[in-house]
């Protein structure tokens, strides 16, 4: 006799089949543009505008120049030195401020002997100028306590009277030893063994001397070396700053934005959006394009010029420091720089909207290594860029992908 | 039974999965305040939609709230219900697509029984869940070598709700009256929706937002009468009429990024009239095993009034063409449930499964327009079968029922698109005497 299953039983499979089928038909998915006609969305596909800038200018703009050892990379951080006079950027004086830091150990017996020699030892790191010609640098002992974070690019502390030393910078020398005189030495002799040094020697400055036609670079590996009866003890630098005094004025060019790093100065640029009223910003490219090359034809021999290769865009608010948004490297083929970030995005779509803080850009440089590096970039785009597809904006400019409005 | 559950489990949450992949239907739902629906009960829907003179002491029919007076068991009932769409255009492209969604949801209360019956309920009112998408490259103008990818989600999401509280009241053996108070509330929302095909650039949404709530009522009647072809048959007619409704409506743009939208502009404020609906028909059980029901609905959306626009419905001064496609809706369906067993209890489970067949054509509330080059808008109609199973659970008053809907709706011509369509839905029917006093000796 055929036993009976229970009836829920019975309707469990066919019910079960019923909604796993159902489950693979909630599954399947393949949306199309089949519809499209009976929507007539026509208008509004993504666009691409470039906007070239309703102002382009070189602006004062806070320069930071110096580094604590706790910074990060510091160790290629740079103490900028010496005079270079640019044929296009004009002239560049730099001095160099590094303090240095006591070990925390010390062989035996070594603060108890009187030094013997003492050695700063310059990691170069850096050369602007021309390499040919040599390039004298004065050492002198810094007087007073002083900060190398949070000074102005143009800052001097001030220094003792007298110059300890001079060395010249040969171009091909990575590694420069300058041997301090004896007579500093036995007079900073007690100086130098005591346990509070840190806070009774302020450090040297690296100025250019009497010959100098080039900047040197010294990084934050450099020290000073003791010795004392076969005893050697490193003092790493532990503080560098570059206090620079740039052209006197903007230096100026028919073509080209001239932008030099350290010398306390920006490219400030300002949009003019109302075009593009309540549209919805996919996202931005603001570019600027270098022009290296045409500056560079008429330079002599063995000059040498560090183009940027890397640059940082601030947004500006009234009353507010500027705000880094974003870096960006040269794209060395297209000589390009193309700033690209979603907070970039979002602070032109709350412009487009009407109600961003930030009122304009600001292109300066990164805040480490340090360095006097130059970069021109194309002053103005062609008439008509931004609307002729034909014609390529070269200027500073905002390259937006938007929704137009009406979407 | 609890297989029966566990297969209930297993459909809501194919429904649930269907909500999750974002619940898309067709492109016609962009048109008005989307696609109509009228769930009734699980009886009716299975029967091609006819409800309104459809008398059950299982069913508890919300078309026509004159059939609540026929309760004496405490009813409960929810349905969910699952579709798979396929949308093809005349160049023989497809999209297919799927949606889940709650159908309906009833409780209703004998208050004397068989003569006053009280319910609520609460079901969709239209459905907006449309998608279509275009991909396509937009060129760099700087460097017109590099193009960037995108798709761009045309996508409409949300719809109507009524939330329903009336009574059934019958004045005599052979007449029932209704009223409910209709609240009808929801959101439809438009959306723009741009992906690229690098992650570095994040999705915008731009988004046309418009939030409805109004009042309504319903009035139904229903006439009955035994014995007109045969001892034990029954014939019923009924009306229900359902008065145009003012929504008071709030629309807002927004514009953001993923999930971070931001408001544009200010929120305007305006009104939106729902014709009223009217809807006969008529149901004839020739015994115990038989029943035949039909249903006529009536909705003239011509006279549509709205101070915002939807899809095919401009009323700005500035449209010159094709400003108002609204036209008025028809819709007749009507089908028969077949129980062999009758009224018998004794006879065997596949006996007491009730069978049930219809189908119905609507002619939608708006004409459609396939673009430019289509020349003139196209009215809309779907025809489709409807059918499904109730099955009898282990307490008599209980109902488990699986139905489906297969249909077409649209045209391939003049730049429109047909919809081929297959739903299915679960639903428990359950009754229990509840607030009854037992009387003893």
């Amino acid at each position: 006799m055929r036993r009976l299953r229970p009836l829920g039983l019975r309707l469990a499979g066919p019910l079960s089949a019923a909604a796993l089928c159902l489950l693979l038909l909630a599954a399947c998915e393949d949306p199309s543009g089949v519809g499209l006609t009976v929507l007539d969305p026509s208008e509004n596909d993504p666009r691409a505008r470039s906007i070239p800038a309703d102002s382009a200018a070189l602006a004062p703009f806070e320069d930071v120049t110096g580094a604590f050892l706790s910074a990060q990379g510091f160790s290629a951080f740079r103490g900028l030195a010496g005079r270079v006079d640019d044929p296009v950027y004009g002239t560049t004086i730099s001095f160099a401020y590094l303090d240095v830091l006591a070990p925390s150990s010390f062989p035996d017996g070594f603060r108890d002997r009187p030094v013997e020699q003492a050695i700063l030892r310059l990691n170069r790191g850096y050369v602007y100028g021309d390499t040919m010609a040599t390039t004298r640098i004065d050492v002198r002992q810094v007087s007073e306590e002083w900060s190398a974070v949070g000074s102005p690019a143009d800052t001097l502390f001030p220094v003792q009277d007298g110059v300890i030393t001079t060395f010249d910078v040969a171009p091909g020398d990575s590694l420069i030893e300058v041997p301090l005189p004896a007579d500093w030495i036995a007079a900073n002799d007690t100086t130098l063994r005591s346990t509070q040094f840190s806070t009774i020697f302020h450090g040297f400055q690296l100025s250019p001397g009497d010959q100098a036609s080039a900047v040197y670079g010294f990084t934050g590996g450099s020290s000073l070396q003791l010795i004392s009866q076969g005893d050697t003890v490193r003092y790493g630098v532990s503080e560098l700053f570059s206090g620079i005094e740039g052209p006197p004025t903007t230096p100026v060019s028919e073509d080209y934005l001239l932008l030099q790093d350290g010398t306390s100065r920006s490219l400030e640029l300002r949009f003019d959006l109302a075009a593009l009223t309540q549209s919805a910003i996919n996202t931005v490219f603001l570019r600027v394009t270098a022009d290296t090359a045409a500056v560079s034809m008429d330079l002599p021999a063995g000059f040498v010029r560090p183009f940027a290769r890397q640059l940082a865009l601030y947004g500006l608010v009234d009353g507010q420091d500027p705000v880094l948004i974003t870096t960006a490297t040269l794209n060395e083929e297209r000589q390009t720089f193309s700033f690209a970030s979603a907070v970039l995005t979002d602070i032109f779509q709350e412009l487009v909207l009407g109600r961003s803080e930030v009122t304009g850009f600001a292109l300066g440089f990164p805040l480490a290594p340090s360095s006097i590096d130059v970069i021109p970039l194309v002053r103005s785009s062609d008439t008509g860029c931004a609307d002729d597809p034909a014609v390529t904006c070269r200027g500073p400019r905002a390259t937006v992908f938007l929704i137009p409005s009406g979407g | 039974m609890r297989y029966l559950l566990l297969s209930l489990l297993m459909f809501a949450g194919s429904a649930a999965h269907a909500q999750s992949n974002r619940n898309y239907g067709t492109v016609y739902s962009r048109f008005g305040l989307g696609e109509r629906l009228s769930f009734s009960s699980s009886q009716s829907q299975m029967m091609g939609g006819a409800s309104v003179a459809l008398r059950s002491l299982t069913y508890n029919g919300l078309d026509n709230p004159a059939l609540w007076s026929d309760m004496n068991l405490t009813q409960f009932s929810v349905a969910a219900q699952i579709e798979g769409l396929e949308t093809e255009n005349e160049l023989g492209d497809q999209a297919r697509l799927s949606s889940g969604s709650l159908a309906g949801l009833q409780f209703g209360v004998p208050l004397l029984s068989n003569r006053l019956g009280l319910t609520f309920a609460f079901r969709p009112f239209s459905r907006v869940n449309y998608l279509a998408v275009r991909d396509g490259f937009v060129s760099d103008p700087d460097f017109p070598s590099d193009s960037l990818g995108y798709r761009v989600n045309f996508e409409g999401d949300g719809g109507l709700q009524q939330a329903q509280l009336g009574l059934g009241y019958r004045l005599g053996p052979n007449v029932s009256v209704g009223a409910s108070v209709d609240a009808l509330f929801g959101t439809i929302d438009y959306l723009q929706r741009t992906e690229f095909a690098t992650t570095s650039i994040a999705e915008t949404r731009a988004a046309q937002s418009t939030k409805f709530s109004g009042v309504s009522g319903t009035l139904g009647a229903l006439v009955s009468k035994t014995g007109v072809l045969g001892q034990e048959d029954a014939f019923s007619l009924g009306v229900a009429l359902s008065l145009p409704t003012r929504l008071h409506a709030k629309r807002v743009q927004t514009l953001g990024f993923s999930l971070d939208q931001d408001t544009l502009g200010t929120e305007a404020s305006g009104d939106v009239t729902v014709p009223l609906q009217v809807v006969a028909g008529l149901s004839y059980l020739p015994s115990a095993k038989w029943t035949l029901a039909a249903d006529v609905r009536y909705e003239p959306w011509s006279q549509f009034e709205s101070d915002f626009a939807f899809g095919g419905f401009d009323p700005s001064a500035a449209c010159t063409q094709f400003c108002n496609q609204l036209r008025d809706r028809l819709r007749v369906g009507g089908g028969f449930q077949f129980i062999p067993a009758g009224e018998n209890r004794l006879r065997s489970y596949f006996a007491r499964t009730a069978y049930r067949l219809g189908g119905y054509y609507d002619r939608a509330y708006f004409d459609a327009f396939g673009g430019e080059s289509a020349g003139s808008s196209q009215a809309i109609t779907t025809l489709a079968l409807t059918g499904g199973l109730s099955l009898p659970a282990v307490l008599p008053t209980a109902r488990f029922d699986l139905g489906f809907e297969v249909g077409t709706r649209g045209t391939m011509e003049s730049g429109l698109v047909r919809d081929l369509f297959i739903k299915g839905s679960a639903t428990i029917n359950f009754g229990e005497r509840w607030f009854r006093q037992r009387k003893l000796g």
